[in-house]
């Protein structure tokens, strides 16, 4: 099957056709808490990640919350 | 017990997350502190080394998540951060900051006045970090703001409350809760903010550096309950010269 390549925060990434952000999370290992993802510059919400599929040339930025004043 | 927007703190300490030498010491001082809303950063994942997850044992110990927009720089930086960060912490609360400067890290007062507008239009519920300018706090809170939150010096200077006589009057106008936030480095300058009448404090630096930050925390929280129990009493006045304590009678004097 082609892979497709996607760019999160300035690294490629090859993941397999049919790659929710969901599937995404997982691949990278990190929880869905906590995180935040905009695809192309817009915010994906939460609730629209199981059913969002990865396109090829994807520019995918993801946040994470972390500790701050 | 105080009430932002839809909550309600029975702890007028409010505590920052940042800093702290481990995740535990994070933890077991947040906790000292009874502080029941802490603020939160978000930045961009660094693919190549993996940051501690501080969230689940916030979430664990029943904190409020205050998220900030810290790193934007313009007013349409901020409302990105702050739509980030309520997917990222599933919150409508942001502190909001924009400070452009990284030398003093004061904030951009137009720029806030832009970002709060719009993201209150959109339904946050906006604490827009200030300087303590009283005009400003009183446009922020026309546009929707559900508190102020003034300095009291630049942020990590723990240099006190510097801006007293205009957190005065800040706090004299405001219709919303007045959070001093920045600069308090020790548990006098809170008491400080909250005689004054400050709704509630911000502190983050002071505790998360200290020698023993849960030690600290809880100096912190003794201070702020402190001079919120003054602030209720209702402090005597000042004057210039000697009001005697005792009666001034000559009984010393022979007769």
């Amino acid at each position: 099957m082609n892979k497709i390549t996607i760019n999160i925060n300035g690294q490629a990434q090859q993941l397999a056709p049919q790659t929710s952000v969901t599937d995404l999370l997982t691949t990278l290992g990190h929880a869905e808490q906590g995180m935040a993802l905009a695809v192309n510059q817009s915010i994906i919400s939460r609730s629209e990640w199981p059913d969002h599929y990865l396109q090829q040339g994807d520019e995918v930025s993801l946040f994470q919350a972390i500790a701050g004043g | 017990m105080l009430t932002i927007a839809d909550k309600t703190f029975s702890s007028r300490l409010f505590t920052g997350t940042g800093k702290f030498s481990h995740q535990q010491s994070m933890v077991d001082a947040l906790a000292a502190s009874g502080s029941q809303l802490v603020t939160m950063a978000l930045k961009r994942v660094d693919m190549q080394n993996r940051d501690d997850d501080i969230l689940a044992p916030l979430i664990a110990n029943g904190m409020n998540l205050l998220p900030n927009t810290s790193g934007a720089r313009t007013a349409k930086e901020a409302v990105f951060a702050a739509q980030l960060a309520r997917e990222a912490l599933q919150t409508n609360w942001v502190k909001l900051e924009i400070h452009p400067d990284p030398k003093y890290l004061l904030p951009d007062p137009i720029e806030t006045l832009k970002a709060a507008e719009a993201l209150a239009r959109e339904g946050f519920v906006v604490l827009p970090y200030v300087h303590a300018d009283p005009v400003l706090c009183k446009r922020l809170e026309e546009v929707g703001c559900a508190a102020v939150m003034p300095l009291g010096a630049p942020i990590g200077s723990n240099k006190g409350i510097r801006t007293q006589d205009f957190l005065e009057i800040i706090i004299e106008q405001a219709n919303v809760p007045v959070i001093v936030d920045a600069g308090i480095g020790s548990p006098s300058h809170a008491a400080l903010a909250m005689e004054l009448g400050a709704d509630a404090v911000l502190v983050n630096t002071a505790i998360a550096v200290a020698g023993n930050p849960v030690a600290m925390s809880r100096a912190f929280a003794l201070a702020v309950q402190s001079g919120r129990m003054a602030y209720e009493a209702g402090l005597a006045g000042q004057v210039q010269q000697a009001v005697a304590s005792s009666p001034l009678t000559a009984f010393l004097e022979e007769a």
